[in-house]
This record gives structure tokens, C-alpha cells and sequence, in this order.
């Protein structure tokens, strides 16, 4: 990411700070609030430490939009063409396939009542196929890869470390 | 003297055939877990205890004690090799540890971060055996207030190390990593806080899936996005160089020196442990260095300093677990589980109750330094054949790992979408050059830190002043202060150069 990009990140992100730390600060005042309520010290809440961090983040998070907007960065940075040179960029597409795969592998392969081994089978074969070319070779180098790596882990934590596997 | 001579009798008793061969087995199994991105000391010696715990209480430390050294030096080898830190104290060598790897010295890295873990860890064993005392004097001094400002300290100097862009960055993990922290059932109220009904949120946010999601998922998108089909294992065959390890070491003595007292000082201290030894360390030997501007490419010195201190920090960690009951890091606080679940009361009575058990505790620590030197020796070349395997085919296998090693700890299906949600964060945060160390940091030591921080006004009737007006705790408020001046100062100095720079010449046109 080239400077000028980061500083726009950096000048959202921070407004996405400020956000988090007025909510941080109202939801520890309440818990604040609760406890002087049940007629306790206002140092034992459990509001109060919370409190202080997201004021701290509040400060820091205004600095950086400070130091974001004096480095030169607007907010006219999102154009249409920026947003479809992100969306076709490659980091982009790889980001999105690996963590697509990972979903897939979490929340839907490894369900309860779904073999760990299968799910992972499928997870390292789909995974190892899905960045290289599909020819005869590598589709069997991956097949063999995922079958001896998915039986060494399966062996490994729930035979050797006795893990019960998810 | 006296400590010396209970500890050499110690070291003398302990050397049985069945305890070497169970210390290489184990520091041999903890390289191995360290290496495994996504398996951790702490995981590591966690699995170990359970699995233990029929076994006798001398083999049982054995096997806890090697797995502890050997992962602790296992997280630099794929904080070189892959620039994922096995362990969070190997987050620190990876910074110039990978960048040695790519310019084809892995395996020279991975035997200079040996020789300095060996070094460490001695230094480590020597602080535990005899300087114990004192330190535990200095230790007996913390109160609530000493404990809050020294975790305030950690996560703050954390935050400037690990900054990757800009110092104020770096402060910004660090706080979000505390309010991380603060998602929790409350120690002292009991109030649900942050949680949001959410009953797997009542115990907090697990610490080693969070930082499996935070220091994996990153770098196995990174490894596929990159273009460049760049391969450390190639150029490795380009350079052919011979290196001799003790001279690269030995001519670093004044970095090895200053490493090892900074590690041994902060694993001595309660809550803080390697992580922090290793980039204070990092940080120290960078400021002092003439070649601080080449910190970050491949610099020798840059992976001796945190290796060198995160060892050290080992023998230091123990020390306030010994004899406070409080331990110096995570790993050593499943260690302290372990030594209650065999029946071992830690504190200022364990003189008292266990005798000559601190001298077999750092006798252990020694016989570790020197399986690791072994251990470490045979698995070097092995290890770094991992390169070899092709990315497309390691990158899943690394991902699996991580999953897994997330879900091991708790044997919770919760952890899984933790590594998964933190992975994304992770990812998007390493975009933004945010560093994962400090959130990392401050989500392990945020619950401490609320609990010290409220105890202290507390017991002081919601005075604030102790936190000033106590001696240690005012030192560390001085350095607190000093540290956020200079870095504003700093940056402040380095944003009008660097606009100044950027100025348009006027070429008089």
C-alpha cells in the first residue's frame, strides 16, 4: 500500500476509531453508572478502566486524523475507479478466496456431526487446487498431499497429544 | 556461595539416563511445536501437563521445562524462515530474522538465534540460581500499583516497537488489544462486561486462537498474494558462504550482554515475561547501535538481541512464579498450574515446604541448555528444508495448523471463529501496517491490568496519588512520561522533515 493510499486508510480507520471509543466510553459509563447505583465506590466499577482506554483511543484516534489530513489525505480518494482497481487487484482476490475457504472450512465443513477428516481433506485439496494450474500432475500431487497431511495431523493430535479433534 | 553450591548438588542429582533422554526428547518435541506456526510454549506445555500428570514429579518438570526452552527457540525458526513468529516472543526476531532468510543466510540465522538461545537460557539458569534473592526483594516491594504501571509500560513500549508506520499506530493496537481484554465476565464486580449476551464471552476472549488468527491468517494470504515468485530456498543454494556462528555472535558481546540483563530484568518482573523481554531488548540494542537505520533488513544483531532475551527471560519468568506465585509469563503460568496439580505450594514458603526445589528447578534449566544445544543442532538443516515445500502446498497445511492449534487449547468451537474473526481483523490491520504485538500484549495483560489498577484505588480509597507517590511505581510513571514525550517529540520531528522534503523545488522558472 503506497502512502498516500495508507494515510486515507488511516484518516477512516480513525474515524471508525472515534466511533468505537464513544461507544467503549458511553457502555462503561453505564456500567459506572450501575455501580453507584448499587450504592458502591465508583473506583470499583467495572466500567472504569474501560472507561480511561477509550478515552485514550479517542485522543490517539483524533491524532491520527490530524496527522491523516496533514499528510494530505481526503476523503475524495474514493472514486468509482479506485474502488474497481482495489476489487481487480490480485492481493485482493487471493485475500477473498483464502478467507472465503477458511469460512467454508470453520462454518460449514467442520459443523458437529461432520467427519474432521473429510472436512480437512476437502479444505487442503480445494486450497492447494485453487492456486495453481489444474493439470493432471498437480491435481494428483495435491490429492497425495492432503490425504498423507490430513492423516499426519488426524494422527498426530488426537492419537500422539490426544486431542479430541473438533 | 551458598546458592551455587545447592545448585551444582542439584544439577549432580539430577543426571539419570532416564531425565537426559526425557530433556532431549522434550526440547526436541519443543522446537518442534515452537516452529509449528500456530502451536505455542504455552500451548505446548499446557497439553503436556494433562498428559502428565501421572507421571513423577521430577519427569514431569523435566518434560515441562524442555518443552518450555525448546518452543521458546522453535518460534524463531518460522519467525525466519516463513516471517510467522511461532511464539509471540519471536515476533521480534522475525523482523530481521526473515529479512536474512530472503537474502539467503536462513540457515546461518538459525544457527546464530541458537547459539544466542543457548546464551540466554544460561544466562537465564545463572540468574535463577544466584541471583535470585535480591530480585525477590525487589519483587516483594510490588504492589497493585507497581503491577498496573510496569503492564502499562509493557503494552505502551510495545506499542512504539512494534509500530510499523507511525508510533501512535502502535499505541492504537496496544488499546485496543486492552479493550479486547475487557470483553469479560469483571473479576472484582462480577459484571458482564462487553459481552453482549454472548456466553462464550463470559471467560474472555481466548489469548491463543486470537493470536493464532492474528499472526497466521495474515501471512497465508500474504504468501499467495505475492507476485514476485521470490523463493528463499533458491537464492539459499546462490550463497555458499562459510560462516563461522561464535565469531558473528561473540563480536555482537556488548548486544548479547545487554539482551541477556534486559531479559533477565523483565522476565523477572510479574505479568510481563519474553514477549516483552525480546523487543525491549530488540529496541534497546537498536538505539544504541550505530547501524539502527539498517534495523529491519537483516541485521545479525537484530535477531541476537530478542533471542538472547527471551531465553534469559525463561530463568527470569521463574523467578517471581517460585517465589511470589506470580508468574513472569504465560508459560509459566500454566507451569504454576502444573506445580500446584502436583502438589507444590509456590511462594515465599516454598523454601520452607519443598526444599532445594528452586535449585532443581534451575538445575533442569541448565540440563535444557544443553539438549537444546543438541536438539537444536540436529534439527537445523530439517527445519529449514520446510522452504523447500512449495507454498501453494505448505500454505494449507499451515492454515489446518493454526486451526486446530486455536481449537486444541479449550477444545472449543468458539476459538475456531476467534482464529478466524482475528485472522480477518489481522489482515486488514497488517494493510494498515498496524503491528499484532501490541494488541496481542494488551489483550494478555488487560484483565491484570484492570484488576491491579482498581485493587490499588482500592486499597487506597480512590486515591490516584500512590500510583506517583510509591518509589518503583514513580519510576515507572517517570519512564511512562519520558516515553510518550520523546515519541511525540519524535514524530513530530520526523513529519515536519518529511514534509519538508516533499516540498516542490522552485528550479526558478
Amino acid at each position: 500500500m503506497d502512502k498516500t493510499t495508507l494515510r486515507v486508510a488511516d484518516l477512516v480507520t480513525s474515524i471508525i476509531l472515534m466511533v468505537l471509543s464513544v461507544s467503549v466510553f458511553f457502555m462503561s459509563y453505564r456500567l459506572m453508572f450501575t455501580t453507584i447505583e448499587r450504592g458502591r465506590d465508583w473506583f470499583q466499577s467495572a466500567g472504569l478502566f474501560p472507561g480511561i482506554v477509550s478515552l485514550l483511543l479517542g485522543i490517539c484516534s483524533l491524532s491520527l486524523f490530524f496527522r491523516a489530513r496533514k499528510d494530505g489525505a481526503t476523503f475524495k480518494f474514493f472514486t468509482r475507479e479506485k474502488v474497481v482497481e482495489v476489487i481487480e487487484s490480485r492481493e485482493f482476490k487471493v485475500a477473498v478466496t483464502v478467507v472465503s475457504l477458511l469460512a467454508v472450512y470453520i462454518y460449514i465443513l467442520m459443523r458437529p456431526g461432520r467427519q474432521f477428516e473429510v472436512a480437512t481433506f476437502i479444505y487442503l485439496c480445494i486450497f492447494m487446487l485453487a492456486f495453481q494450474q489444474k493439470n493432471i500432475k498437480n491435481i494428483i500431487y495435491s490429492l497425495g498431499i492432503s490425504v498423507l497431511a490430513t492423516a499426519a495431523i488426524t494422527y498426530g493430535f488426537s492419537q500422539l497429544a490426544m486431542i479430541p479433534l473438533p | 556461595m551458598t546458592n551455587l553450591l545447592s545448585f551444582i548438588n542439584a544439577f549432580i542429582d539430577l543426571l539419570d539416563v532416564t531425565v537426559i533422554l526425557l530433556m532431549l526428547g522434550s526440547v526436541t518435541l519443543g522446537i518442534i511445536i515452537g516452529a509449528l506456526p500456530g502451536l505455542t510454549a504455552t500451548m505446548g506445555i499446557a497439553l503436556l501437563t494433562g498428559l502428565t500428570y501421572n507421571v513423577s514429579l521430577n519427569y514431569t518438570f523435566t518434560i515441562l521445562m524442555g518443552v518450555y526452552v525448546g518452543a521458546i527457540y522453535g518460534g524463531s525458526i518460522s519467525a525466519i524462515l516463513l516471517n510467522i513468529p511461532g511464539t509471540a516472543s519471536a515476533a521480534a526476531t522475525a523482523l530481521d530474522g526473515h529479512p536474512l532468510a530472503l537474502q539467503g543466510k536462513a540457515v546461518t540465522a538459525i544457527k546464530v538465534t541458537r547459539f544466542a538461545s543457548i546464551i540466554g537460557t544460561f544466562i537465564g539458569v545463572t540468574a535463577l540460581a544466584l541471583l535470585a534473592p535480591p530480585l525477590t526483594k525487589v519483587a516483594l516491594q510490588f504492589r497493585s500499583t507497581e503491577f498496573f504501571m510496569l503492564a502499562f509500560f509493557g503494552v505502551l513500549i510495545c506499542g512504539s516497537i512494534g509500530a510499523k508506520d507511525l508510533t501512535i499506530k502502535g499505541w492504537i493496537a496496544g488499546m485496543l488489544g486492552l479493550l479486547l481484554a475487557f470483553v469479560r465476565l469483571d473479576d472484582i464486580e462480577g459484571a458482564s462486561r462487553f459481552t453482549f449476551g454472548y456466553t462464550d464471552l463470559l471467560s474472555g476472549i481466548s489469548i491463543i486462537p486470537a493470536m493464532i488468527g492474528f499472526y497466521a491468517v495474515p501471512e497465508v494470504i500474504k504468501a499467495f498474494a505475492r507476485t514476485d515468485k521470490f523463493s528463499v530456498a533458491a537464492i539459499e543454494e546462490k550463497v555458499k558462504e562459510k560462516v563461522n556462528i561464535y565469531k558473528i555472535v561473540f563480536s555482537r558481546l556488548r548486544v548479547v550482554i545487554q539482551s541477556a540483563l534486559v531479559g533477565v530484568g523483565i522476565g523477572s518482573l510479574p505479568g510481563v515475561g519474553e514477549d516483552v523481554a525480546a523487543w525491549v531488548a530488540y529496541d534497546t540494542a537498536k538505539k544504541s547501535s550505530k547501524n539502527r537505520d539498517k534495523y529491519g533488513t537483516g541485521l545479525y544483531e537484530g535477531v541476537i538481541a530478542p533471542e538472547v532475551a527471551n531465553n534469559a527471560a525463561i530463568g527470569g519468568a521463574l523467578i517471581p512464579m517460585l517465589t511470589l506465585a506470580v508468574p513472569g509469563s504465560p508459560p509459566a503460568a500454566v507451569l504454576l498450574g502444573a506445580l500446584m496439580l502436583h502438589g507444590i505450594r509456590p511462594g515465599p514458603m516454598i523454601n520452607i515446604e519443598s526444599p532445594g526445589f528452586i535449585g532443581q528447578m534451575a538445575s533442569l534449566l541448565l540440563l535444557s541448555v544443553i539438549m537444546l544445544w543438541i536438539a537444536a543442532t540436529l534439527l537445523a538443516k530439517p527445519i529449514s528444508k520446510t522452504l523447500n515445500v512449495p507454498i501453494v502446498y505448505l500454505m494449507p497445511i499451515v492454515a489446518v495448523l493454526s486451526v486446530i492449534g486455536g481449537y486444541a487449547i479449550n477444545l472449543s468451537s468458539f476459538d475456531l471463529f476467534t482464529v478466524f474473526a482475528f485472522g480477518v481483523i489481522g489482515y486488514f490491520l497488517d494493510k494498515m501496517h498496524y503491528s499484532p504485538a501490541p494488541i496481542v500484549l494488551g489483550l494478555i495483560l488487560g484483565n491484570m491490568m484492570d484488576v491491579k489498577f482498581r485493587t490499588a484505588l482500592i486499597t487506597n480509597n480512590g486515591s490516584f496519588l500512590p500510583f506517583i507517590t510509591r518509589p518503583i511505581s514513580g519510576i515507572f510513571f517517570a519512564i511512562i512520561i519520558f516515553t510518550i514525550v520523546k515519541q511525540v517529540i519524535d514524530s513530530k520531528k520526523a513529519a515536519k522533515e518529511e514534509r519538508i522534503e516533499n516540498i516542490p523545488v522552485d528550479k526558478g522558472e
